[in-house]
């Protein structure tokens, strides 16, 4: 054997276990690519089944989408149109409010005169309640004269019964005088002349009373003239307790006189006159025992 | 190179049996090698035969 053929084999032995050696590891650490194709396609089969239950999924929200789009369309619609009308309300509730503004803005003004108007009416009431404190007082004064007047006139009217009494029985012892002359003229033959009165007349008869203390007679005549007024009721408001009377300042009336209003010989009312005019006055109803008619007699004073 | 392997001079001599054995490694070991290969192709892909 050569040694070319030796050293040929050598480097034959030796490149082929090299090689050799290069494949085994080579093949033992290659991939199993079956095995990963196989993995591979089963992730595909899976990936592919996922693609399509995400699209039947996909299919199924747009469907739910698309209703749900379709629902709140509707309401949307729904929604303008009541957007639409509540515009509308507030639109007129904006204008009832301006309204009520103005409304409110007169009604201050109005509160405010009204403020000073009663201002005023208070004052007024106030002069009017001093006033009628006065007027009652003078009215006190007035009662208190008057109650010495009727005293007065009752002490006269006694001292007058008195005196007619006295006037009764010279009266009477006239006539027995009288019946005694004629006896006695009678008894001589002759007869009586014609007698002359005894009693005087009334201005005679008031000189010779007695001046008696008080009030002198003058003004307690005037003031009979004066309560000697008749008329009779022409209108009634028995609301308001008003009276209308047939006779005015032309006839005496005053105002704060009193009449006493009667039908017949029956007591209606009083009647505190409270304005007079030329030909009637009109006057407050009190102590009211029957409701008063036109046509009822007035007068001031009772049984006159 | 003689059959009793005695060394003639400095240069060493092999038996020619040692080549015959050292061709019988090599080929055990490409033979090895490529039923290696045919049992991994048969085990990974189910075939030897090329596609």
């Amino acid at each position: 054997m050569s040694t070319l053929t030796k050293v040929l084999i050598v480097l034959l032995t030796v490149s082929s276990i090299f090689l050799c050696g290069i494949v085994a590891t080579y093949v033992a650490s290659a991939d199993n690519f079956k095995e990963m194709h196989e993995t591979a396609n089963g992730q595909l089969q899976r990936a592919k089944r996922d693609v399509s239950a995400a699209n039947a999924e996909v299919n199924q929200v747009k469907s739910s989408t698309e209703q749900a789009k379709a629902a709140l369309q509707a309401k949307i619609g729904s929604l303008e149109s009541e957007l639409i009308t509540v515009r509308g309300d507030l639109d007129l509730a904006q204008t009832k409010r301006d309204q009520l503004g103005n409304d409110v803005d007169q009604l201050t003004s109005q509160l405010e005169a009204l403020a000073v108007t009663n201002d005023k009416w208070h004052t007024m009431l106030q002069n009017a309640q001093t006033e009628l404190t006065k007027v009652n007082a003078g009215l006190i004064k007035e009662r208190s004269q008057n109650k010495e007047v009727t005293t007065a006139i009752l002490e006269k009217m006694a001292i007058i019964a008195q005196l007619e009494d006295q006037v009764k029985q010279l009266v009477s012892e006239k006539e027995q005088l009288q019946v005694k002359l004629v006896q006695v003229l009678r008894q001589f033959g002759k007869t009586m002349g014609k007698s002359t009165p005894v009693t005087t007349s009334a201005s005679t008869r008031d000189k010779a009373q007695p001046r008696l203390p008080g009030p002198s007679l003058a003004p307690v005549g005037a003031q009979v003239k004066e309560i000697g007024l008749k008329g009779v009721i022409t209108q009634v408001d028995l609301k308001n307790s008003l009276a209308v009377i047939s006779i005015g300042a032309a006839e005496g009336v005053k105002e704060k006189m009193k009449f006493y209003a009667t039908r017949g010989d029956t007591f209606i009312c009083e009647i505190l006159i409270l304005d007079v005019s030329a030909e009637r006055a009109v006057g407050f109803l009190e102590r009211v025992q029957t409701p008063p008619k036109s046509g009822d007699s007035i007068s001031t004073s009772i049984g006159s | 190179m003689s059959p009793n392997g005695q060394a003639q001079g400095n240069n060493a001599k092999v038996p020619d049996n040692v080549y015959t054995v050292v061709l019988a490694v090599a080929t055990c070991a490409v033979v090895a090698v490529a039923a290696f290969v045919l049992y991994m192709c048969y085990t990974q892909y189910g075939t030897i035969k090329m596609p």
